[in-house]
């Protein structure tokens, strides 16, 4: 299957883990729900962003992707429309079929149907062709540096030029008009039961007719018997019914190959077109970004845990304001010789929307989409889950906990499923019990994630936690009074 | 008239009644088909042929692989003559026949695979396997062969249809499907594998098949002509024989998973029904499987019971134990039981309290009047079974009409348990059961049947009995 998303198979398979939950969390669809035409795509983006690439390569694949749809003006516009005229050509072909189906159902007559499938199967692959061609041009004018991009038109081009085209745009033609009145040889097969197995129309040149005699003036003469074989023999009283059985069977496969070769065509094809969303939406995500004033980069991926910016924006912020005037971009450098990063600060300084932010860059760089900031540096975490603060869930069966047990619950969830060289990022958690008690329970936990090489990122009014991690052990930071965040001293 | 040998032999020829199996839950354990054969008992010779069959059939893998075989085959076969014989089409026949004669000569080769199982199966084989029967089936596949190889030639031809239908000879060198396939394979696409259809040949089609290919199917009838005299279906009675055999099997297996023995009981030349550990396995059916098993104590001096005790005692249980088992020895099966030594009475009578549903009489009467023609019908060497019969009515003319009964059954010697509820009984010179209950354990029902200590007869000797070693038992093994 053609693939526009995962580089090969093992993409996929290496893909890491991230909760829808933490979707929410991030306020992702939040952000970006300008962009999505309908909610099937949204969870369809949401979807890819919940699987995180985490080999370097795959990453690059898409962000070359992007570089192609950047670098070719018009080429995504054109691309997409010709999908989705072509699945317009299908959408009306099944609506005909169906259409066909019903009008032959009050008329009453079963080989009608097949028939007019028949034609509107051969008419559909006779478009499918038409359309291969016209996508190969499409590919074939812009000047691609994807791998992925390359491979759609490599394989398309092969299907559109191969020499077998026309001949095979003039079968679907001859087809398009078969009528019954016209064609009427089939070839006939009986099995081992002495019952029809299998019935085929064929063309006629192949079929010796019988000669009827015209009655005229010497018809009294009779014919001398001929010594060979006549190759035919009459059948006088074939019945409609028995005619009309024996030809649906033989015209419904010929129609079910049509329906088969066309199905072929426009699946393989298809499943570039249901990809094309995700760029669709990442272009628009770039395009309105950079409109109201903020910088997209890709980041560079590295080897190296830790985190590495300069001035990123929130984007739920920036889509809100519609404009970066008002908002203030943090930087941050740090790398992997600490266990994490500790983040404190007045209420309504930053905090959040700091730890929101770096999430986000992760999220989407790992997506193989660009970031709002200057430069940036992401290592491909295995997965990435999240913890945030939140109310009491609903009240249902078996649902008996409260707040603190419910933040309870879901570590224990996310420590149940921990892979090696995950990111926890953490945002007021244990703050609905003695914060004593939350500090002393939560220290346990992280140092438990740092035996496990699992970053964390935690955002805390635990003041507390100080008495248990030094500045030797995690990153301590806070925010500035002006919605930087800066390391505690 | 068939002369085929069959599986099952010649039973008697009265039928038990269906009454019966429905009083026993025997039609909730066993298929109606099953039901049809063990309702005609059998005598001791086809009581022995059975049970040597059923022997081999539990003991060697082999036997049991030759039953399925033949099983399937003869499915296959039956099939094969009923599309035969529902077809009406010339060509069709045709082709149909030869189906039909490849499996029959599947069956007899499966049939012919019994030999040197038991006297049953040599019998089958020897049949299938002689000189006749070898003759038949050496012509009859070469004719098969070279008719199917005249047939291949013409299993192919084009159908016009229009003003003038025709049929003709297919000389094309593709058709629009076949040619469809190979173009689009190369363009990379696939083609679906075309669906067999099964369309019958229209009459008027035949013809003119016939008429394209006559001299072909003119062959084919010369070859086939000298087998049209054969009695096809004589070979189905194998069908429900098989059957039978193979759903015994499944079921004795069945009721042995919830740890009950099974045994073959010998044949007695005595009335005698005396069996050691009797289960009654119609309480599966209950879904209850902890089912605790009784002895019998029928013999030459003693073969009518009549069984009293506590309700809920175990009564109603026993004597369905006694009748199912008897049913099945008399089929050839074997019974539920560790031990057995029964004697082929000639049938079975049940008499079961009805429903009150009577139009014109009343329990009582209806009672009566079966009770008549029970012992009206039966000759003095079957076993009859009465379960609470004229409780119906007052004490004193209850017991009257059980005492008339039982002094019949006596008098012609005939065999039989009779559950009551008269305990009068006991004051009787009659045999009697009862139900043991446990007085220490708050009148616990334990389930068991055993002599009552009041009949005034040997314990040492019903031991022996139990066991098989009082003399006549002792004698009969030798």
């Amino acid at each position: 299957m053609l693939d526009i998303l995962y580089k090969d198979e093992l993409s996929l398979a290496s893909a890491g883990k991230m909760s829808k939950r933490a979707i929410y969390h991030l306020c992702l669809d939040k952000s970006l729900q300008l962009f999505f035409p309908d909610l099937k795509r949204a969870n369809s983006f949401f979807d890819v962003l919940t699987k995180p690439l985490t080999r370097k390569d795959d990453i690059k694949f898409r962000q070359d992707i992007f570089g192609d749809f950047l670098e070719n003006d018009g080429l995504f516009t054109t691309l997409n429309g010709t999908f989705e005229r072509f699945k317009e050509a299908r959408d009306s072909h099944n609506r005909s079929k169906s259409t066909a189906i019903g009008g032959a159902v009050s008329s009453g007559g079963s080989l009608g149907i097949v028939c007019s499938t028949l034609q509107m199967n051969a008419l559909f692959l006779k478009r499918a062709l038409l359309f291969v061609r016209e996508l190969a041009k499409v590919l074939e004018k812009a000047e691609l540096k994807s791998e992925g991009l390359i491979r759609v038109r490599d394989d398309i081009t092969e299907l559109a030029f191969n020499e077998n085209v026309p001949e095979a745009i003039r079968f679907c033609a001859k087809f398009e008009g078969y009528t019954i009145y016209k064609n009427t040889d089939y070839k006939v097969e009986i099995n081992s039961d002495g019952a029809i197995s299998s019935c085929s129309a064929i063309d006629d040149i192949y079929v010796k007719y019988a000669v009827t005699e015209a009655k005229g003036l010497f018809s009294f003469f009779k014919k001398p018997k001929e010594e060979e074989e006549k190759g035919y023999a009459l059948i006088p009283d074939v019945t409609a019914d028995f005619y009309s059985n024996l030809v649906s069977g033989a015209l419904s496969e010929l129609s079910r190959a049509f329906e088969s070769w066309g199905d072929q065509i426009y699946k393989k094809y298809l499943s570039v077109y249901n990809q094309l969303y995700f760029y669709e939406i990442g272009l628009k995500y770039i395009s309105r970004t950079n409109h109201y004033g903020a910088k997209t980069v890709f980041p560079v991926i590295t080897d190296k845990k830790g985190f590495k910016y300069t001035d990123l924006y929130d984007m739920l912020l920036v889509f809100r304001d519609q404009s970066v005037n008002r908002i203030t971009p943090n930087s941050l450098s740090v790398d992997s010789n600490k266990d994490g990063v500790l983040i404190f600060g007045d209420n309504g300084s930053g905090k959040t929307v700091f730890l929101r932010s770096l999430a986000c860059m992760q999220v989407l760089g790992q997506a193989g989409l660009p970031v709002p900031c200057e430069d940036a540096e992401i290592y491909p975490y295995s997965s990435i889950y999240t913890q945030f603060s939140e109310g009491e869930k609903m009240f249902t069966k078996g649902n008996d906990a409260g707040r603190f047990e419910q933040e309870v619950s879901e570590i224990a969830e996310m420590i149940d499923n921990l892979t090696d060289n995950s990111l926890i990022i953490l945002n007021e958690t244990f703050q609905t019990t003695a914060y004593e008690e939350g500090a002393i329970g939560l220290c346990d936990i992280l140092k438990y994630f740092t035996s496990k090489n699992v970053a964390w990122i935690l955002v805390t009014h635990l003041t507390q936690m100080r008495d248990y991690y030094s500045n030797n052990d995690a990153y301590f930071m806070r925010t500035d009074g002006a919605y930087k965040v800066v390391p505690e001293i | 008239m068939s002369n085929i040998p069959s599986f099952l032999g010649k039973p008697r020829e009265k039928e038990i009644s269906y009454r019966i199996f429905t009083d026993l839950q025997l039609d909730s354990l066993l298929s109606p088909a099953a039901r049809k054969i063990l309702a005609f008992p059998c005598g001791s010779d086809e009581i022995l042929r059975r049970q040597e069959f059923f022997k081999l059939l539990y003991s060697d893998e082999r036997i049991f692989e030759c039953v399925k075989n033949s099983i399937s085959a003869l499915n296959a076969y039956q099939t094969a003559f009923g599309v035969w014989d529902a077809s009406s089409v010339p060509s069709e026949k045709c082709y149909l026949f030869i189906k039909l004669l490849e499996e029959y000569l599947k069956v007899c080769s499966a049939l012919s695979e019994f030999d040197g199982f038991g006297s049953i199966g040599t019998e089958i084989a020897d049949y299938f396997n002689s000189d006749f029967m070898m003759s038949r089936r050496t012509k009859m596949a070469q004719s098969i062969k070279n008719a199917k190889i005249i047939l291949s030639r013409v299993s192919t031809y084009v159908f016009t249809y229009g003003e003038h239908s025709q049929v003709s000879k297919y000389n094309a060198p593709h058709t629009h499907y076949e040619y469809g396939a190979a173009l689009f394979a190369k363009l990379g696409l696939t083609t679906p594998e075309k669906r067999k259809m099964n369309g019958k040949v229209h009459i008027t089609l035949s013809n003119g098949i016939t008429e394209l290919f006559g001299n072909e199917y003119y062959r084919v009838s010369a070859l086939l002509n000298p087998y049209q005299s054969i009695n096809f279906r004589e070979l189905f009675i194998y069908v429900r024989e098989l059957n039978f055999y193979k759903e015994m099997k499944a079921f004795c297996e069945k009721v042995q998973s919830y740890g009950i023995p099974t045994c073959f009981p010998r044949v007695s030349a005595n009335k005698r029904y005396v069996c050691r550990d009797l289960y009654d396995i119609s309480l599966i059916v209950k879904e209850c499987y902890d089912i605790v098993p009784n002895d019998t104590w029928f013999d030459k001096d003693r073969i009518f019971f009549f069984l009293t005790g506590a309700n809920g005692g175990g009564k109603t249980t026993y004597l369905r134990s006694v009748a199912i088992n008897l049913i099945l020895f008399l089929g050839g099966m074997p019974v539920f039981a560790r031990d057995a030594d029964i004697y082929p009475f000639s049938s079975i009578y049940t008499h079961f309290p009805k429903d009150e549903r009577f139009a014109q009489t009343g329990r009582l009467h209806e009672e009566m009047i079966r009770t008549k023609e029970i012992l009206g019908e039966c000759d003095n060497d079957a076993f009859i079974l009465f379960n609470e019969t004229f409780s119906g009515t007052d004490d004193k003319k209850g017991f009257e009409l059980l005492l008339e009964t039982a002094n019949e059954l006596k008098e012609r010697n005939i065999g039989g348990l009779y559950v009551t509820h008269f305990h009068e009984i006991s004051d009787t010179s009659f045999p009697i059961l009862g139900v043991i209950i446990d007085k220490d354990d708050e009148n616990r029902r334990t389930f068991k049947i055993s002599l009552k200590n009041d009949e005034k007869c040997s314990y040492a000797h019903d031991i022996l009995v139990k066991y098989g070693l009082d003399k006549a038992s002792l004698e009969k093994r030798g």
